[in-house]
């Protein structure tokens, strides 16, 4: 299928999971954590990040059941061609959408923070070219990339974080013991949303070098994801208190604003913040724009994905711009996590214990653990 | 169309190949005359510096000639060598045979016994011969002879061994490579006394003749580099090869790319620590330059007195030099970016005195980064293209006195000219000249997107720049080499300089066959 | 030749972006800078009188005339977004919230209420979080009136006050920043802002500003600031005086160089009560009686450090009783603290917070030392 080369390091897959998570989920996540509960934001945080690390391990082992494909080869394995091409379609649907929704979530806070009067159609069009320029390249370019900016992303969010501290009062998680833990259970899937991306495990085990290697990477790239998140959500709450954190459209955005830089050689660290989170959510945007591609072209039955990245960016282009206020976009938000709840949770869930219990892929790999 | 151009062309090389496969070089006859003239036919309308000497040697009265090319060989020496004991009649002959045989054998015997050179040999037909000639050899022809005989005369015009001018090293070695190939080769020899040490003699260009050598070291170097290496090289089809940046630009992965692919150093310690890297050496005749492929960003921040003084210092130039490269690229983008869109960003006493300083200037920031920016462009290709002394005086005429002027006459703010000097400075600070040359071709395009998009155009550039560097290729080494993929052991020689007791390894991602620097048991003794 | 193809395609991508760009794109030198921002109440009621204080740089670095270095623009609105789009139509450049320092509310637009004005600085992305808040005693246009020579503007000499000079003086009210307040009034908890005064020629920080939720309920001296410092952990480097004690006459003055206090809410069913901590260290600074007897030995020294906790235990429980009784407002946010220590029983009563705030009782403990008593015995 691939030769030698173009095969994915360990690093590489660890940094794909993580730089396809961390997107937009970095500026907003602690506003969507304390709106589903109050007091255990951080808990909950570190509970779907537990969720989804569990997740990726299924995910991860269903593809080393099938050395060298992924799910649009091994799915017609296990359930037959006929509810394979529905599961395809569901999989192109659901990338063409969160593509088109991570870039118009990206446009829309680049559009309030740095750019007020560039029409959002520039700031999407741009991304989109780049995206193009990369995704084209193939998973293999797009893990290099997130492999080089990955250190951007973790040490420009440590500093965030690290200055952060500065106005963080221990004194607001005082109340943790009293966390109702039903509570933070029941709403794991609202936080869940922010985790989506790590389904790129489904595609990049195909691709690894050493597929042994997978469940590790995998649990390695949603671990450091769950890290920075819960870092980030905690100093969030810890800066604000959690009734303040509600009502902020971007929290960590307003936490990037309220640091006072040391020496005040620099003003506005949101700025500052914003530029490197665009490295961020273009890692995102790509990783998707290449998945929609690529799930496209295998539900057409065609090889070739390349001339497919042109001609979905169109489609998400146009998708992007379809919300018409900042209400149908989280609107356009819960439907995809839905659609993601079903494409890359609970698909992969039937199709791995199907597949064992059908006996489907090698069970060698398996027990080569 | 552009499949149908390429099966054209393709075609005729196979045309040409053909042409020269059927065409058969013309041989040399027994009878003297007869060559003397053939190489005369040849040679008469290409000049006076081709001189034709025919004589009779003297002990068994047999027609002689040399033909050489004046201002390529000794004369003195063939005066010495070979046509006085010719003319003089040295040894003797006791040659038991007729004519025609005794002839021969008297021709073998001048070879053998009567000139005193240390390179002879023989040339079978007129093209071999003539290449000779032309490259400095002395043709002997002997009559009854039907082979031409080649001394080894070779001495041209040359400049010495002389410190090399662009990678200058306050502690370090200061010779430097010339134009002649056998000298740089001897050079390196002297590095690395090594039989393993290869050089692989190829000959380019239809017209130029020019000599190529592709060095490594047999058992370090990656067989496959060296094969593909001669594979590019051989693909090319040129009249001429004058520099081995030409030569550079031929068998590069990404032609379209600002980055250099390669490097190029006129120090044969630079050349010969790339050997003993894994990599190969490409020397061009008749240039001090040497190709060092295959090349991997981070290379090009080195200089060879990092390891030549301690690691510390050699580490924290390194990142000068990061940063350097940072500020030659991004420093007019960034200003532009955060005085025309995001001036927020700036402390407010600077924003203040900014925008103090802006008053009255006509242009907005962009116009003015730009014209600041080719100004002090062209004031640097004026300062080198004209001679030292001058070139100084243009330096100070336009760093001084247009600077001063620009803020005064109100086309420039203080700050800008701040800027274009601060970014000028940082360019030179980058140790290989041909990666200082990307960095000040791609400020512009970033300026552009910093002028319309503003910040978010600066990271479009960062971004871009990165996935053309990350796809970047030189000889299947990834240019990005230990940022991505990452390599942590390549670390310690790429963004700072470890201790050299660290750095055990050979660069990995140049896949040498013997990775190990040291031999293990070396390693514990130290 | 494919690769061709590809650059002249890119080519056209981005210059058709490019070439039609520069939306944002504002000179630094088209922008009026903002350095504060003063809200007052209009003529007509729900109608406010606004005013910029727009930077002239070339003026505050020396090219124009020295006296003029800021521009105060006013007008009447009843919005604060309308007001600014008033003064665009007056003013020449492009105004710029970013470098806004201070927003200055007069006290009768307080006593209206702060929360409704406040809500576009904090839905605005230019507005820096750490914009001071200030109470002005008078109308806005004395304030800004005065242009002291050690500053650019106004704006810059309130905030750097508050910068500088807090640290080191108790009796001013700590700065409150947008940050700060938009915290309080999303929770909706009481809060001191710090209140200026115009004097001839400068502007003096006088006390504080009580508020209850958002609206002005009262002012608090600076003695009053003091003992509030002492209950919400942010003790500056103040001093605290002290007369007669141990029988000598004149002032004794005591110069705090480190202090933290510690308040924990005890929950006893439907009431709170408030154990206070309170550490500090500090140097003699002053002594009035001088009669060179070499009085500073241990015991003067313990009589000295019992005095100043009398002293802060008496401040404290004045402070807590003015509160209760005569504000009715918990501006120490005592409320925030008993939310983050027990989340549950705090959300039970929240309604009734008042009502037990009310009944809430201190229990002060105070230590202090004396740590140096500067070059003289």
């Amino acid at each position: 299928m691939s030769t030698e080369k173009d095969r994915l390091s360990s690093v590489q897959v660890m940094t794909l999971a993580a730089m396809t998570i961390i997107g937009t989920g970095l500026i907003n996540l602690p506003r969507q954590v304390v709106e589903a509960v109050e007091l255990g934001g951080v808990l909950l945080t570190l509970v779907a990040g537990g969720t989804v690390t569990t997740l990726s391990v299924v995910i991860t082992l269903l593809g080393r059941r099938f050395p060298n494909k992924t799910i649009i080869e091994y799915s017609s394995d296990i359930v037959g061609p006929i509810l394979a091409k529905g599961i395809h379609l569901l999989l192109a649907v659901y990338f063409l959408v969160g593509t088109a929704l991570v870039l118009r979530l990206f446009s829309d806070a680049m559009k309030a923070f740095l750019l007020d009067n560039t029409p959002i159609e520039v700031i999407m069009i741009t991304m989109l070219i780049l995206t193009i320029y990369l995704a084209q390249n193939g998973i293999n370019a797009v893990a290099r990339i997130c492999e080089a900016f990955f250190p951007i992303v973790l040490i420009s969010s440590s500093i965030l974080l690290i200055l952060g501290l500065k106005n963080f009062d221990i004194k607001e998680f005082y109340s943790l013991w009293q966390v109702d833990l039903v509570d933070v259970v029941q709403n794991i899937s609202a936080v869940t949303k922010a985790y989506l991306g790590f389904e790129v495990l489904l595609f990049a085990v195909a691709f690894m070098a050493k597929p042994k290697k997978a469940v590790i990477c995998g649990v390695a790239g949603v671990g450091l994801t769950t890290i920075i998140y819960t870092a980030t959500v905690a100093i969030c709450i810890g800066v604000f208190s959690y009734d303040a954190l509600k009502f902020q459209m971007y929290p960590t955005m307003e936490l990037a604003k309220s640091i006072d830089f040391p020496g005040a050689f620099a003003e506005r660290f949101d700025v500052f913040f914003a530029i490197f989170w665009i490295v961020a959510v273009f890692t995102t945007i790509c990783v998707l724009h290449y998945l929609a591609g690529f799930t496209t072209v295998r539900l057409i039955g065609l090889k070739n994905y390349r001339p497919f990245i042109y001609l979905v960016a169109p489609i998400i282009y146009f998708l992007a711009l379809a919300p018409q206020n900042i209400y149908q976009v989280k609107l356009c938000g819960q439907i995809f996590s839905n659609l993601g709840g079903l494409a890359v949770v609970l698909i992969p869930i039937l199709l791995f214990i199907i597949a064992i219990i059908r006996k489907k892929g090698e069970r060698g790999s398996e027990e080569a653990k | 169309m552009v499949r149908i151009i390429k099966k054209k062309r393709y075609n005729k090389d196979k045309e040409g190949k053909e042409q020269q496969e059927e065409y058969i070089a013309p041989t040399f006859s027994v009878d003297f005359d007869e060559n003397f003239e053939k190489f005369k036919g040849y040679l008469e309308k290409s000049g006076d510096d081709v001189v034709f000497r025919e004589f009779a040697f003297a002990t068994a009265d047999i027609k002689c000639g040399v033909i050489f090319i004046d201002g390529m060989v000794s004369k003195q020496w063939i005066q010495v060598n070979v046509i006085s004991p010719l003319l003089l009649g040295g040894g003797q002959l006791n040659i038991d045979a007729d004519e025609k045989e005794k002839r021969y054998k008297t021709a073998l015997t001048i070879k053998r016994k009567i000139i005193s050179a240390a390179e002879v040999s023989e040339a079978e037909d007129l093209d071999e011969a003539m290449r000779m000639l032309i490259s400095g050899e002395t043709i002997l022809l002997v009559d009854g002879y039907d082979k031409a005989i080649v001394i080894g005369t070779r001495e041209f015009p040359l400049r010495g061994v002389q410190e090399p001018i662009t990678d200058p090293v306050i502690r370090g070695p200061r010779d430097g490579f010339t134009e002649a190939l056998r000298f740089n080769t001897a050079l390196l020899r002297r590095k690395i006394k090594d039989p393993n040490l290869v050089f692989d003699m190829m000959t380019l260009g239809r017209r130029s003749k020019t000599d190529i050598i592709i060095s490594y070291i047999k058992g370090i170097t990656n067989p496959k580099l060296v094969e593909d290496a001669k594979k590019r090289i051989e693909k090319i089809d040129i009249d001429a090869i004058l520099d081995s940046g030409q030569l550079e630009q031929l068998i590069e992965d990404n032609n379209i790319s600002p980055f250099p692919q390669m490097q190029n150093t006129e120090r044969p310690d630079k050349a010969a620590s790339a050997l003993l890297e894994g990599r190969i050496v490409i020397f061009v005749d008749g240039t001090p330059f040497v190709i060092i492929a295959p090349a991997s960003l981070y290379q090009f921040f080195q200089s060879a007195e990092d390891y030549y003084e301690r690691w510390i210092i050699g580490t924290l130039l390194r990142g000068l030099r990061w940063v350097g490269s940072f500020i030659a690229t991004f420093a007019p983008a960034l200003y532009v970016a955060i005085v025309s869109y995001h001036p927020g960003m700036l402390p407010t006493p600077l924003a203040l005195s900014l925008a103090a300083s802006r008053e009255g200037v006509p242009f907005p920031a962009f116009i003015e980064a730009l014209l600041m920016e080719t100004t002090i462009e062209l004031l640097r290709e004026a300062g080198a293209r004209l001679p030292k002394p001058i070139g100084q005086t243009i330096g100070i005429v336009g760093g001084i006195i247009i600077g001063d002027a620009a803020v005064r006459a109100g086309i420039a703010s203080p700050f800008m000219v701040i800027v274009v000097a601060v970014t000028a400075i940082a360019s030179f600070i980058i140790p290989s000249y041909s990666l200082a040359i990307a960095f000040r071709i791609i400020r512009f395009p970033i300026m552009i997107l910093a002028g319309t998009l503003g910040l978010y155009g600066v990271m479009l550039a960062f971004i871009i720049i990165n996935i053309h560097l990350t796809l970047l290729k030189s000889f299947d080494a990834n240019y990005m080499s230990p940022i991505s993929p990452v390599q942590v052991s390549d670390w310690k020689d790429a963004f700072v300089r470890a201790p050299i007791q660290w750095m055990k390894k050979r660069p990995v991602y140049i896949n040498p066959v013997d990775i190990d620097r040291y031999e293990q048991d070396a390693v514990k003794e130290m | 030749m494919k690769r061709r193809n590809k650059v002249v395609f890119w080519g056209i991508c981005i210059s058709i972006i490019l070439l039609t760009g520069c939306w944002d794109r504002v000179e630094i030198e088209e922008r009026g800078f903002v350095m504060g921002i003063g809200i007052d109440t209009g003529e007509k009621e729900g109608e406010m009188l606004i005013t910029y204080q727009i930077a002239l740089p070339a003026a505050m670095f020396g090219e124009g005339e020295a006296d003029k270095k800021v521009w105060n623009v006013s007008t009447t609105s009843p919005t604060i977004i309308r007001a600014k789009k008033n003064i665009k139509t007056r003013v020449d450049k492009v105004l710029n919230v970013e470098h806004t320092r201070v927003i200055i509310i007069s006290k009768e637009l307080a006593e209206q209420g702060i929360a409704a004005h406040m809500d576009y600085f904090l839905r605005d992305v230019d507005m820096r979080r750490r914009t001071d808040i200030i109470i002005s005693e008078g109308p806005i246009k004395e304030i800004f009136a005065i242009t002291p020579p050690t500053a650019r503007s106004t704006s810059d000499y309130l905030a750097d006050i508050l910068l500088l000079n807090e640290q080191h003086v108790h009796r001013i009210s700590s700065d409150v920043d947008l940050l700060e307040l938009a915290k309080n009034l999303r929770r909706g908890s009481d809060f001191i802002l710090v209140k200026a005064k115009a004097g001839e020629k400068d502007i003096e920080l006088t006390g504080a500003a009580v508020f209850r939720k958002d609206t002005y309920v009262g002012h608090l001296s600076p003695d009053e600031v003091k003992a509030t410092k002492w209950l919400i952990d942010d003790i500056s480097r103040g001093t605290i005086i002290l007369q007669d004690v141990d029988g000598l006459p004149g002032h004794m003055v005591f110069e705090i160089s480190e202090g933290r206090s510690k308040v924990t809410p005890r929950i006893q069913g439907e009431r709170v009560d408030f154990d206070v901590q309170i550490r500090i260290e500090g140097d003699v600074a002053e002594m009035q009686h001088l009669n060179f007897e070499n009085i500073l030995t241990q015991y003067f020294i313990e009589n000295l450090e019992r005095a100043i906790e009398q002293l802060i235990k008496r401040q404290c429980h004045e402070i807590l009783k003015k509160a209760q009784e005569k504000f009715e407002a918990d501006f120490m946010d005592f409320g925030g603290l008993v939310r983050q220590y027990n989340a549950r029983w705090f959300k039970a009563h929240e309604q009734q917070w008042r009502e037990i705030f009310k009944e809430s009782e201190l229990n002060v403990s105070v230590d202090a030392n004396i740590r140096r008593i500067g070059l003289v015995q």
